[in-house]
């Protein structure tokens, strides 16, 4: 008789083990995210959208003595005069910028839980379907 | 008759339809190759007794009356009570299975009329009254048996009258018969095997069907809860339905149907080269005639667990699974849609059917053996 590798007996024995244990969907919620609220570079943003604060200790530095210091306080005032309200604007626009990136974080993680939760619901869905469906198939009904 | 053949008759209740006639067909033919057969049939037949030539073979139909279908059910329910013990069955209900095991008076008469040297019995359900005229020859049982209630209590009376030998036609009967007769001697079980007309088929299907590749399935009925729940698991998947018995074919795919369509054996042979696999979804049955069929065509089988011959041919050739259910059932159809597992089990049951079930001189030379007594 010709060799072969299958053995029709080691066939129906695996069919019988995998039969053996109870039935599950495949589908199952992938749990390798961490949620967006907690990523560091976040956290970081929060921590650095202020900028005022980096500008205020040099506007009220009492300035050094001499010309040298007359010059510095002179240029800051010029400066501070020219671009503030842009540098205002700017302070606005990232603090909306970390406001939105804040708001799709909250969104993110609420959209993953969301789909975890169908995935859970679809998955008892399912088992009770597949259930209904195989009793009375299993009783000759069908 | 030529000088020195011997005289052998066949007594049989079943010789026109089902796998019961086509193995006493073929018990009877490896006779007639050297011996005068004459074949007693007793089916049922009403009014004086018929006789004519059937190929081969003498056949005279006596008036006899069929076994009551509620026989089995009753036998089954008194083995159950008793343990399964036949000898523990009181004796008016064994006196009542008997008379609801149908009669044929008429059988005696003819069998003291013809004096063959030997006889053969077919079947083990029926009350056929062989006793008395069987008394001074060869006599053997060709049990014909799918399962061992019947037979537990149809072979102790049996054996009590004295077979010469009971005779087989595979591996699963042949156990079957040495377990159910306990003390009783083991030998008397002659198993002749069983040898298959060479089937043949290029693939292509009869005339006229589509020429895709399908599962054949084999099935006695239209309502097999194995079907739905494969059209329900494989929407897509092509069938060809065949019923043997009633010679009729359907096309399905899904849950659509096509129209039945009769089919000649020749024709289910083509389809049988052409499938992708065969489904036998039938009951046990005398001998699994297409799982061998499909085995020598090289087409893989996928049978029930507990179909009794048929599995032990597609466990014995590794050429087949099994299952228990409908889910293992769907697993098992799942594993055969894989070419290289329906490649390889379909080159070992090729293998083992050439070789066990193809050889014509084997099968005469056995039965000769097992009826007459010797080649």
């Amino acid at each position: 008789m010709e060799q072969s590798d299958v053995a029709a007996g080691s066939i129906v024995e695996e069919i019988r083990a995998r039969a053996r244990r109870p039935w599950a969907p495949s589908l199952r919620p992938d749990q390798s995210f961490a949620p967006m609220v907690a990523d560091p570079n976040l956290g970081y943003l929060h921590r650095h959208w202020e900028l005022r604060k980096t500008l205020e200790p040099a506007s009220r530095r009492v300035p050094a003595g001499g010309v040298r210091g007359l010059v510095k306080v002179a240029f800051n005032r010029l400066s501070l005069g020219a671009l503030g309200p842009y540098l205002e604007e700017e302070q606005e626009l990232l603090a909306h910028l970390v406001r939105v990136v804040d708001a799709l974080a909250h969104r993110c993680d609420a959209i993953v839980a969301a789909q975890a939760a169908e995935i859970d619901s679809l998955r008892a869905d399912l088992v009770e379907l597949a259930a209904r469906i195989e009793g009375p198939i299993a009783n000759g009904d069908a | 008759m030529p000088e020195g053949r011997q005289l052998a008759t066949v007594v049989t209740t079943t010789w026109s339809d089902g796998s019961g006639a086509y193995l006493v067909r073929r018990v009877a033919a490896a006779l007639a190759t050297s011996a005068e057969v004459t074949v007693i049939v007793a089916d049922g037949h009403r009014g004086p007794a018929v006789s004519c030539a059937d190929g081969a073979f003498w056949v005279i139909r006596v008036p006899s009356q069929a076994p009551e279908p509620r026989r089995a059910k009753l036998l089954q329910e008194a083995l159950t009570v008793g343990g399964g013990d036949a000898t523990a069955i009181p004796g008016p209900l064994r006196a009542e299975l008997r008379r609801l095991a149908g009669s044929a008076p008429g059988v005696s008469q003819v069998i003291r009329s013809l004096a063959p040297d030997a006889v053969v019995v077919a079947g083990h359900r029926h009350e056929l009254a062989v006793q008395g005229a069987v008394q001074g020859r060869r006599t053997c049982l060709l049990a014909l048996a799918v399962d061992d209630l019947a037979l537990a209590l149809s072979l102790a009376e049996g054996v009590g009258h004295g077979w010469d030998s009971i005779l087989t036609t595979n591996a699963y009967e042949a156990d079957l018969l040495q377990s159910s007769l306990g003390r009783s001697d083991p030998a008397l079980v002659h198993n002749l095997g069983f040898c298959l007309e060479r089937p043949s088929g290029d693939g292509t299907g009869p005339a006229g069907w589509v020429g895709e590749r399908s599962w054949l399935v084999v099935l006695d009925s239209p309502g097999s809860p194995g079907l739905a729940y494969l059209a329900l698991r494989f929407p897509s998947l092509a069938m060809v339905l065949v019923d043997p018995g009633a010679g009729a074919a359907v096309v399905v795919r899904g849950r659509h149907r096509g129209g039945e369509a009769p089919i000649s054996r020749t024709g289910m042979w083509e389809l049988m080269a052409g499938a992708v696999a065969t489904l036998d979804l039938r009951p046990p049955q005398v001998i699994a005639r297409e799982v061998l069929e499909s085995l020598i065509l090289g087409t893989p089988v996928v049978v029930a667990a507990a179909s009794g011959a048929a599995r032990r041919c597609a466990e014995e050739a590794n050429a087949g699974l099994w299952y228990r259910d409908q889910p293992e059932l769907a697993a098992c159809v799942a594993r055969m849609l894989e070419r290289q597992i329906r490649d390889a089990l379909g080159a070992q049951g090729r293998c083992w059917a050439t070789a066990a079930h193809a050889d014509q001189d084997a099968f005469v030379q056995a039965t000769k053996i097992g009826v007459l007594g010797s080649a």
